[in-house]
Parts: structure tokens; sequence; C-alpha cells
């Protein structure tokens, strides 16, 4: 029995499109600046990548400051080697570098994504990068190295520090050439990447 | 059954109540979606949540990188935060949307380019869907007197829009843009008896301001005011560096033993990081300076508190006795060991036993200075955790006041065995020496100098 007499207008919603690409352009617009600012090594970017393993390479890298030594890192979930979730990594950090030929790749989700920076005139430069790797392989030459100091006790990048009693290599400053390392997580202060570009596919040699 | 004519409902499909006037809940859930921008705010948690994925680093990391390693988390944090509140609180979504546009274009600077431009890109689709999203009558319903114990749709969403009052002097009234309403505008809703209207929108109120002129100077206005929100995106994250780069330089100034001479990178740099760490460039010569110098440049490696020439004489005239090194870092205590297929050293000498610090204790070690080591077919195993970390060198040439102490090495020097340990250490050792298959325990070495072929360091699980 329909019953005439007040209505309840009730709401729905829609999307005014227009509105919509008032503010999504000026905002992609912006992003756009940002990826070329990048480009161009203006703007430094940060990266805290865990879990995945992937694969860093780099031709030369000049460092000052740098500590390496064992940790224990712990994922979320048990995708680690071995399934499990904890694993046992060198930590390398340097206070800042510049690198040249810089090559990171890395495998999300069956997709391989692979980011260079630093291939042209202009070199990478980073600062309190720290990479816990697995391998880690090169030819390098330090400046006033020590080996088997507690790692507790390291002062040559500012608030990283390994676990009390263990061992750790220091130098004040280092040079790496034919740099590879097989990394499960990363992080870097400030990342500027001349020459950037990220691509799906490929890999660094 | 109380079905009168077919009941479209608010959704435009067909959905037959049940007799008690009972909701299906997909019914109810397209009812809930319809009020509120969801497939925005779905975007906007999509956003988050891709950014946070594609991080994970071990937190332990993160903390000790400080400010900016936690903007990488921040941000996409409050990202997600964005995106639920818009499905929990759409009255505000024009706050929250801009919100997640600006936050999605700081992740590009703070949280790996944005999840690898993902999580930038579904933030600033979704942010700019809600809003563009707004709440509309939908077809008219038939009335719920005959069914009063109905509870759909609750009653503060009966009101009309609840855009504020600003936004609506700003951008016009909805429902004014003819080409685009197809849904009954305002002034044909006739007053509910009985409800109460908060909103500004109640036909006839006073703050009727915009009328059909309004349309165009709206949108001009709304346009100018979204130009200028997304160029001050930019500026809005570079205090995120002028932060972090400040809180670098004051940890920089404060860690202790940090060489005066190669430092001045983090305060030199407080201004915006446009111009990439300009220091950067002159630090590598600087350190190429050999360092041989006396102990102010290095003062960050310990060693045994002593580096270079300067000190090697100065060891030359003491007796060899023990001493402790009062001024020297501790040594490691995981258990490792070095050995090489020959080891060269020139201008050796021993200088005793020596008191080393470490955390567990003093531990008597042998000290050994010499001018060069020349180590080849290296290998150091370490021990931590259950797993052990073994670093191979081709070769490892040590230059320049080196200092060895160790626990105990032995070899074969000129075909005889040799083990010496601090309970039976060497009477002295030759000047110009070569072991072969050397084995060191517990090293601890320090070198002004040190060049490596084929380095490498690898994992094995167990020890």
């Amino acid at each position: 029995m329909a019953t005439s007499g007040s209505t309840t207008p009730v709401p729905r919603g829609r999307t005014r499109w227009r509105r919509f690409a008032i503010i999504l352009l000026p905002a992609a617009a912006m992003a756009a600046v940002l990826v070329v600012l990048t480009a161009q090594s203006v703007l430094a970017v940060s990266f805290a990548i865990s879990g995945t393993p992937f694969t860093v390479t780099a031709k030369r890298l000049n460092g000052i400051g740098f500590e390496q030594f064992g940790v224990l890192d712990h994922s979320i979930l048990n995708n680690l080697p071995g399934n499990t979730n904890e694993i046992v990594l060198t930590a390398n950090a340097i206070r800042s570098a510049t690198l040249t030929h810089l090559c990171q790749q890395l495998t999300l989700g069956g997709l391989t994504l692979r980011i260079t920076a630093g291939f042209g005139s202009t070199p990478v430069t980073a600062t309190d990068l720290v990479v816990d790797a697995d391998k880690f392989s090169g030819n390098a030459s330090f400046h006033n190295i020590t080996i088997g100091q507690d790692a507790s006790t390291l002062t040559e990048v500012p608030g990283v520090r390994g676990p009390e009693g263990d061992f750790s290599l220091a130098a004040t400053s280092v040079t790496i050439t034919n740099l590879k390392q097989h990394a499960y997580a990363t992080t870097a202060g400030t990342f500027t990447l001349p020459g950037f570009s990220l691509s799906f596919g490929g890999s660094c040699s | 059954m109380s079905a009168g004519p077919r009941d479209y409902g608010d959704t435009g499909r067909y959905e037959p109540d049940d007799e008690r006037g009972g909701v299906h809940p997909i019914t109810a859930f397209r009812r809930w979606r319809n009020t509120r921008p969801f497939w925005g705010a779905l975007f906007v948690i999509l956003s988050g949540a891709v950014i946070l994925l594609s991080e994970k680093a071990p937190v332990a990391v993160v903390i000790h990188i400080g400010l900016q390693g936690l903007a990488g988390y921040l941000i996409p944090v409050i990202l997600l935060l964005c995106g639920l509140l818009l499905l929990i609180n759409p009255v505000q979504r024009t706050f929250y949307s801009l919100l997640a546009i600006v936050l999605a274009l700081g992740s590009w600077i703070t949280s790996n380019l944005g999840g690898f431009f993902v999580g930038m890109a579904l933030g600033l689709i979704g942010g700019s869907l809600a809003f563009a999203w707004e709440q509309r009558e939908g077809p008219q319903r038939e009335a719920d007197v005959s069914r009063p114990h109905k509870t759909w749709p609750p009653s503060y969403l009966r009101q009309r829009d609840d855009q504020s009052q600003g936004l609506s002097l700003l951008v016009g009234e909805p429902g004014d843009d003819s080409a685009e309403s197809a849904a009954p505008t305002r002034d044909d809703i006739p007053p509910i008896p009985g409800d109460s209207r908060g909103g500004p929108r109640q036909a006839g109120a006073p703050l009727d301001v915009a009328g059909p002129h309004a349309e165009s100077t709206g949108y001009r206005a709304m346009a100018v005011c979204a130009a200028v929100v997304s160029l001050l995106a930019v500026p809005g994250s570079l205090p995120v560096h002028l932060a972090s780069a400040a809180v670098r330089a004051a940890k920089a100034s404060a860690s202790p033993g940090v060489k005066a001479s190669a430092s001045p990178k983090p305060s030199a740099s407080p201004e915006p990081s446009l111009s990439p760490s300009p220091s950067a460039s002159p630090e590598p010569s600087a350190s190429a300076t050999p360092s041989a110098s006396p102990s102010p440049t290095p003062s960050a490696s310990p060693g045994a508190g002593k580096s270079g020439g300067s000190r090697h004489g100065h060891k030359k005239a003491r007796a060899p006795a023990r001493k402790a090194q009062a001024s020297s870092q501790p040594a490691a205590t995981a258990r490792s060991h070095l050995s090489a297929s020959s080891a060269m050293l020139t201008g050796a000498s021993f200088d005793g036993v020596a008191d080393v610090r470490t955390a567990d204790g003093i531990v008597p070690m042998l000290e050994f200075t010499m001018s060069s080591l020349t180590l080849s077919g290296t290998t150091i195993k370490i021990v931590v955790s259950g797993v052990t970390v073994s670093a191979s060198a081709v070769s490892l040439g040590f230059s320049g006041g080196v200092v060895l102490l160790t626990t105990k090495i032995s070899g074969y020097l000129h075909g005889t065995r040799v083990t010496y340990t601090p309970q039976r250490p060497p009477s002295s050792v030759p000047r110009d020496a070569t072991f072969t298959d050397m084995v060191t325990g517990q090293p601890y070495l320090t070198a002004a100098s040190l060049q490596s072929t084929a380095l490498g360091i690898a994992m094995a699980q167990g020890a």
C-alpha cells in the first residue's frame, strides 16, 4: 500500500569531474616537476627498502666515514631465505658517498624494477647510506682502517652502531671499485640521483 | 507484502525490502558507500599501504637515521589515516583530500620515490576523487512513515549537503550546475517537517548567496586555490629536509671524535636541499692526504689510540711489558679469526702483551707493530648469532703504522711452526718476516691505509 506523504531525501554521492580535473591537473604537474628535479639531482630523495632482496652495483664509490658490522635483521613475514624471519647480514654504512654508475635492481611481485643513476658526468651522492647485505664484493682501499673494534663504539657514521661486542670494520674514508652488493635493506638519508631512470626489466650485471 | 510501486531505492536498483523493513547487507553497503567518497578514500588508503609495503626497513636502522627516516614512515601513515577518515567522516573531506594530495607529493621525496611512483599516483588520484565528490539527493523514496522502525538512512545523513559555508561561497551551489545535474535540485525539495537542519542549505536560508552567476566565479576562485595549494606542496616538503639537515648538523657536531677536517658537510647545507650536499665533492680530495699525519686527523680510528709514524717511534722506546690501552676503543668479543696463506711483515716489532678493553672485560693480547703487512689469500671468519660471516680477499695490503693485536698467532716462520699467545709471547720477531699459513685469533688491526683486491663478504649458515 503506497502511502503518499512526506518523502525522505536519501543522500547519494556523485563525483564532479570538472572539480576532479581542476585539482588533479596541478597536482600531477607538480608531481612531474618533482620527477624532473630528481632526475637532475636537484632534489634529494630518501629510501628505506626492505624484505625483498635487491642488487646494488656501482662502478666506483668514494665514501667518507665507513662502517661495516654484522647484524641480525628481522622481517615481519617469514619470507627470508630458509623460510625464517631472521637473517644475518652485514650492515655497510657510509656517512657520505659519491657513486658513479649506480644500478639498483629489485623484484617486486614478479616485476623487475631497475633504477639507474649517475651514468653521466654527475655522480650520485648519498648521505647516511646504510645497506644490509648478505653479499658484498669489490676492490676497496681504505684510509685509517680499524678491523676488529667493538661495533657498539663506532663513530664513523653518526648514529649507526652495531651490537655490543660485534666485530666491525671502520675507516675514515673508502674507495671501492666494481662494487656489487646483494642487499635486503637499505636506508639513505638523502640520495641525489642525476640522470635517474626507472625501468621495468633488465638487470644490473 | 507491503511493496508498493517498484522500489528503486536510493541506489537506482530494484531493491525490495523484506516485510519487516530489514535491509539486505549488500544494499546497506551500497547505501553506505554512496554517502561518502568511497573510491577516493579507497585509493588513498591503497596509496598509504603501497608506500608502507615498499619500505618495511628494520626499525633499528630507521631510528638511527633519525628525522628523515621518520618522515618516510610518517607520510604513508598519515595517508592511511586520511583515507580512513574520508570513510568515517566524509564531512571533512575537503581537508582530508587536500592533505592526501600534499602528502602524496611529499612521499616522492621521503618514501622510496612515493612507493616507486605507484603510491604517489594512487594518492593523487584518490585525493582528487575525494575532493571532487559531493553529496546529492537521490531519487525520492517512499516515505518511511509506514515503516517507522526503519533505520536507514541514519538521521544525520538525511540532512542536506554538508559543505562548509566557506566552500559553498567559493564553489557555488551544487545543483546550480544544470549541465551536470540530473537529480532534483535543492529548490524542488519541500522542507521536511521535524528534521533538524543544521546545514546552511535550507531552502530560503539567508546564506543563499551564490546564485547562478556565482558558478563561473566560483570555479575560477577554486582553480586559483587549487593551484596555490599544489604549489605549496613543494616548499611544504622542503622543511622536512631543513629540519633533518639541522638534526644531522647537531648530531655531527655532538658526536665525539669526529674529524674536524672532514666534517663541515652537514653544517654547510642548512639551506633547502636544492644544492646536493655541495661539500661532498671537496671531501674525497681532502681525504687523499697521506694519513701518516699525526693524531688529530685519525682521531676516530682508535687502534690503540695511536696513529702513524709518530706512534711507531714512541712505541720503540718502551720496554715490552704489560700495559693498559687506556685510550683505545674496545675490541670486539665475537669469535673471530683471520687466516692467510701468507703474511709478509716489514719493519715489524713485538711490543709486548697489552691489556685490551672489551665488553667482557680486559683481555690480554699480543701487540705487534709493523710498517706494512701484506696478506695473501686471506679469510676472516666471524661468528654472528650462529652464522659465520666470512670476508675474503685475494690480497690485503696494510701500510702506515700497522698495529696488530691478537690473542693467538700461529703459522710457519722460516719453515718452523710457531705459536704465540699472551702466555707464551715471542721474545722478538724478525724485522722483516714472512709467515705462511698464518692464523690469528680475535684480530684487532689498525692501519693508516689498506688496499684490498677482490674483497668479498658472504654468509654461511652454521658456525
